[in-house]
């Protein structure tokens, strides 16, 4: 009996080793795939939040959480749509508490009285129409908002966005369709007021 | 008013990016305001677009990069530190119960070894140290089964002939002062039997003894033989005689 308790200090301590070990392996295989996935964290973050120094700070913290997190990770292929879904879901819950307090303080600004652009750029470019735009995304679902987000990310094909978020082609396809319709069927407004060349 | 059937098939062919049918292809080359509509929601789908690829790819800071890192070297630390606080913790906590362990059964083993040194002071016969082991016969008739019961007393071997008392473990220093006190002479041994703290150890059956101060007892001589007294020769026969009687 006494001999078991000397021992066990020294076993729980060699678990401790190979418990360090693992995690440094795990470490240095996540602070890899930093270089390559950070700048995908902080565009999902941005996406939702529209707001440089909100992003960075949401994305540090997601990856963070996805460091944290990284051992239960089975499938290291799926790395990348992990890593998304979790800066989406931490982004998403940043800009629910900031609307919040930015729904105390202020009222939406309503597009109503504005000088018609001219063109299609001019549209585009306008900051009333992106206001209108980004106002349009917010009120888009999220499935919708998270494929459209990852599709105009360069460099993404349908292919990838689906194997990022475990969804077939053809879910994706139709996700990328509704979200664009949905979004100028919420800036409709804008296109009497359009001037073609 | 007739355009309006063919407003959803323009919006659809402008999301879609693709060539209009034929027969709306006709249409749209000849009737003006359908064009407009075709190019308004091309142009709209443009803007869109647009807007949705800046939105999609802004360029992180240069500070991001370098900031993760620094913050997981941080997380780093702070749990390796934590981890080291509590393997050290563990660590004391195991050696702190084995440290107990190892007293608890050096007290309540099966066969126990006590060195008489308490008594060793020259008030008793036979004052020389010696180790006495438990499994003697007398011992075993005091010997109690259960563990715990066990625990209880203390064996309190003090090298008499037969006498080996069992106490309270409570009354152990109590005894142990007194003990002491007598072998000084500063108490008489009838000072001892008549205190009230001892009556525990009646009830144990300890034979009545007498107890001799230091001053009455004569020095021995050289061949090993006391020059005690007759009365207190007389009182340590009469000691004896009680102690062969119980």
């Amino acid at each position: 009996m006494q001999e078991l308790v000397l021992i066990q200090p020294i076993r729980a301590a060699e678990e401790q080793w190979s418990r360090e070990a693992a995690h440094a392996a795990k470490r240095r295989e996540f602070e890899e795939r930093l270089a390559e996935c950070g700048p995908l964290a902080y565009r999902v973050a941005r996406g939702v939040l529209r707001n440089d120094a909100d992003a960075e700070d949401v994305a540090q913290e997601a990856l963070l959480r996805a460091y944290r997190r990284f051992d239960r990770l089975r499938d290291a292929q799926r790395f990348r749509g992990w890593l998304v879904r979790i800066v989406f879901r931490s982004a998403l819950d940043r800009a629910r508490s900031a609307k919040r307090r930015e729904l105390r303080e202020t009222e939406w600004a309503r597009p109503a009285r504005r000088p018609p652009p001219a063109t299609a750029e001019e549209l585009a470019a306008s900051s009333e129409f992106q206001a209108r735009f980004d106002r349009a995304l917010d009120e888009l679902p999220e499935k919708l908002r998270l494929v459209l987000l990852l599709a105009a990310m360069e460099g993404h094909t349908l292919e990838e966005v689906a194997a990022m978020l475990g969804l077939p082609v053809g879910t994706v396809k139709s996700r990328l369709f509704a979200g664009r319709k949905k979004l100028a069927e919420k800036l409709q407004c804008y296109v009497k007021n359009t001037k073609t060349r | 008013m007739l355009c309006e059937k063919y407003e959803d098939t323009l919006i659809e062919t402008a999301a879609n990016g693709g060539a209009l049918p034929n027969s709306l292809r006709e249409h749209v080359e000849t009737c003006a305001q359908c064009g407009a509509t075709l190019a308004a929601q091309q142009a709209l789908f443009t803007a869109v677009d647009f807007n949705m690829r800046r939105w999609a790819n802004a360029e992180p800071p240069d500070s991001f990069l370098p900031g993760v890192r620094s913050r997981l070297t941080e997380e780093r630390i702070s749990r390796r530190s934590w981890s080291l606080a509590w393997a050290a913790i563990a660590a004391s906590a195991a050696l702190i119960l084995g440290t107990v362990i190892a007293t608890r059964d050096r007290h309540s083993g099966a066969v126990q070894e006590v060195k008489q040194t308490s008594l060793d002071s020259g008030a008793f016969p036979h004052p020389k140290e010696e180790t006495v082991r438990r499994e003697s016969p007398k011992a075993s008739l005091t010997r109690i089964p259960s563990r715990w019961q066990e625990s209880q007393f203390v064996q309190y071997n003090v090298a008499m002939d037969e006498s080996r008392p069992i106490l309270p473990t409570r009354n152990q220093q109590a005894i142990d002062q007194l003990i002491d006190a007598v072998a000084r002479g500063e108490i008489k041994g009838e000072v001892l039997l008549t205190d009230a703290r001892i009556t525990d150890a009646e009830d144990l059956q300890i034979p009545r003894i007498a107890i001799a101060t230091i001053a009455e007892r004569a020095p021995q001589d050289a061949t090993g033989n006391s020059s005690d007294t007759p009365e207190v020769k007389a009182r340590e026969m009469s000691i004896d005689g009680d102690r062969r009687t119980k």
